[in-house]
């Protein structure tokens, strides 16, 4: 009996041991472990798309409710061997700027190659990714916000739990590692079920609240990847706003390389 | 019963024929599907110049010009085959000569896996740099349009571009050869001879019949774009050889070679450029190079303003011998661009002559406005070129053999103008 005691005693301090080392392990994930993880899991959630194709319309909106309207499509390759994504923007409307092209192989901690095709030249001209921060066609969308990012060239800080649209999420920072991004900050509410950014905070140089992005309209794609029908991008200090709207969308339609080169560059309409 | 397989077989082979024969016709054109896949749109654009002094060979003091482009696409086979049509027409005021059309893409490009063969009526264009295009050689210039010589002919071809993983290699057979387009009598500026615009002559037996060849290879390399290329055939530069019965000046399209280079490499704002051609065919045999930078100011003082600064050499080792403008010349430029709305950019470029100290200046801005019109304004002054010389002083200097001095803008001395052209996009 007493033997048996003893057992049980035993066992139950090393039920003790053991549940007070979780915590401590538990403890050890720091927050910006935490806030990397989060955007891991998001990335891996996303991953396996291998391509995409849709058109965007891009409602670019000013103080006076003036809209000037962009048709553009879009196709991409997913990054393989620990390489960047592919993309290609070709441009309907306006129409001054048809046919007109950018193609960007994006890499991870390198700058992006990017060339442009302006059409009635016939000119393929190589451009400088650098221009990072740059107002992408006159829009609140900068380059590196159209671009797409690698979870890589961030680094990133937990920082609380919070309610958005009635949807639990986390709260994370990150911060970008390029100096020649625009920002110094970015503030992401993740929706903690499927891993969705529903809205951005963007803070410039001086640190201050520069634009706000929302998403919504999911849906979902492939059983797998959510994609917002409409981003809306709000100038905090302009007061000028641009609606990105999606239609079309399609994942794994089966794109070669063959779309991504300047030769696709050139004939693309 | 052998004659009955006979005739089933002969049935055969006929309806097999009949299917091929369709197949091929409905795989080129799938009637059905014609209406949807058919892309089409037009431009039409008003020009107008002004000129602030009285001409010096007695043409107008400003041009009105009326321009209509179409263009008409189709694809089909999941857009691996595609036809595209442009054809354009222009109306020139008071000024039949320059009134003229052209088609300057009537082409079909079928896309392989890492081929693509392009057959038909193109424009193709090479180089990197932003005051000459030296390398660029499939088309000829329209200099009717523009004394740039950036306004270009279709040019018939088949191309075939085979697409590797660094590197893509061009082979092009140009059909046929065409004149280029001079300034007429009444166009301005205009050189003070007039060029013939018939009896040119042709070194090749084909005349304007020849078929010409070309290569072009092209890398990219990490931050390097790399091109050499090669053109076999008639130049698309003529030689004046003189006179005829009404002083107007004749050509001569000399069989040449000609080796190209382009060069640009990117360090983060700055973008370094390089042409280089090396010609031979075409009087002795000569280099031209043109090469130097564009630095970008990225948002300047805080705004999404973008500034350019642009600097590029021109050289030519004719010198004075070289029948254009740009044998010894610094191209000085600055390129604003306000990343708005409405796309609106500014250009302003200085072209010095080293020697003579001849100088263009020219400014260009643009925008969007309402959507779907365009509006381009041109300011070009021609300053301390030397009062330009008459008919009769350029004939004299001809008829003695001599170059004369060496100031090739004299004769657009009093052209200096500002141009105005509004674009509506349907």
């Amino acid at each position: 009996m007493l033997k048996k005691n003893k057992l049980y005693k035993n066992a139950k301090i090393l039920v003790l041991v053991i549940f007070s080392l979780i915590a401590l392990v538990g403890q050890a994930e720091t927050l910006e472990d935490k806030g990397l993880k989060i955007f891991e899991e998001a990335n891996i959630r996303d991953s396996g798309f291998v391509d995409s194709k849709s058109n965007l319309t891009m409602i670019l909106i000013d103080n006076q409710g003036n809209t000037s309207h962009r048709g553009i499509r879009v196709k991409s390759m997913e990054g393989l061997d620990g390489d960047g994504d592919k993309t290609l923007m070709i441009f309907d409307t306006p129409k001054d700027q048809k046919g007109t092209a950018l193609l960007t192989f994006s890499h991870v901690n390198e700058d992006n190659d990017q060339w442009l095709y302006l059409p009635a030249l016939k000119r393929v001209k190589k451009i400088a990714s650098r221009n990072k921060s740059g107002p992408f066609v006159g829009s609140e969308f900068s380059f590196e916000d159209i671009g797409g990012s690698e979870v890589a060239e961030f680094e990133y800080k937990y920082l609380r739990e919070e309610m958005f649209e009635s949807q639990k999420c986390f709260v994370v920072a990150s911060f970008p590692k390029d100096k020649y991004s625009g920002y110094t900050s970015k503030i992401t509410w993740i929706d903690q079920k499927h891993y969705r950014s529903l809205k951005t905070e963007f803070y410039d140089r001086k640190k201050s609240h520069l634009k706000t992005l929302k998403a919504r309209d999911f849906r979902i794609y492939n059983n797998k990847f959510w994609r917002p029908d409409v981003l809306e991008m709000v100038n905090i200090q302009s007061g000028k706003r641009t609606e990105l709207r999606s239609e079309g969308v399609v994942f794994s339609s089966g794109l070669t390389k063959s779309a991504f080169n300047k030769n696709a560059l050139k004939r693309s309409r | 019963m052998e004659r009955v397989f006979i005739n089933i077989d002969f049935y055969r082979y006929i309806n097999l024929r009949i299917s091929v024969f369709t197949s091929i016709l409905f795989g080129i054109l799938p009637i059905e599907t014609l209406a949807q896949d058919i892309h089409f749109g037009w431009e039409i654009a008003g020009q107008t110049q002004v000129f602030a002094k009285t001409a010096s060979y007695g043409q107008e003091n400003y041009n009105l010009s009326l321009r209509a482009q179409a263009e008409l696409y189709y694809e089909w086979n999941d857009g691996m085959d595609s036809i595209e049509f442009i054809p354009w027409f222009m109306v020139a005021h008071k000024n039949k000569e320059s009134t003229h059309g052209d088609i300057q893409e009537l082409a079909w490009v079928h896309v392989g896996d890492d081929w693509e063969l392009r057959s038909g009526i193109r424009k193709e264009f090479w180089g990197v740099t932003e005051g000459v295009h030296l390398v660029d050689i499939i088309n000829q210039s329209d200099l009717s349009r523009g004394l740039d010589g950036e306004e270009k002919l279709g040019q018939p071809m088949v191309n075939l571009s085979l697409v590797r993983d660094w590197s893509i290699i061009d082979f092009f057979i140009l059909i046929g050869h065409r004149k280029r387009i001079f300034p007429s009598e009444f166009d301005r500026p205009r050189s003070t001879f007039i060029v013939a615009g018939q009896g040119e002559k042709y070194e090749s037996s084909q005349s304007n019949r020849n078929i010409d060849a070309a290569i072009r290879w092209q890398v990219s390399i990490d931050d390097w774009e790399l091109a050499l290329s090669h053109f076999n055939g008639t130049s698309r530069e003529p030689s004046f050889i003189g006179l005829n019965s009404s002083n107007e000046l004749l050509t001569r399209y000399p069989e040449i070679n000609q080796t190209g280079l382009e060069v640009q490499y990117i360090a983060g704002d700055w973008l370094w450029k390089l042409e280089s051609i090396v010609r031979s065919g075409q009087g002795e045999q000569y280099i031209a190079a043109a090469g130097g930078f564009e630095y970008t100011q990225v948002g300047l003082f805080d705004t999404n303003t973008d500034l350019g600064w642009i600097i590029e050499y021109n050289f030519d080792d004719r010198g004075f011998d070289a029948p254009h403008t740009s044998e010894r010349d610094f191209i000085f430029g600055a390129r604003w661009v306000m990343n708005d709305a409405a796309n609106s950019q500014a250009l302003l470029v200085a072209s010095i002559d080293d020697h003579t100290g001849e100088q263009f200046w020219s400014l260009e801005m643009e925008r969007r406005f309402f959507d779907s019109c365009f509006i381009n304004i041109e300011m070009a002054i021609f300053a301390n070129t030397g009062a330009a010389p008459t008919l009769e002083e350029s004939y004299n200097l001809l008829a003695s053999g001599d170059g004369g001095d060496d100031r090739k803008l004299s004769a657009f001395y009093k052209d200096s103008y500002l141009k105005i052209e509004i674009v509506r996009y349907f």
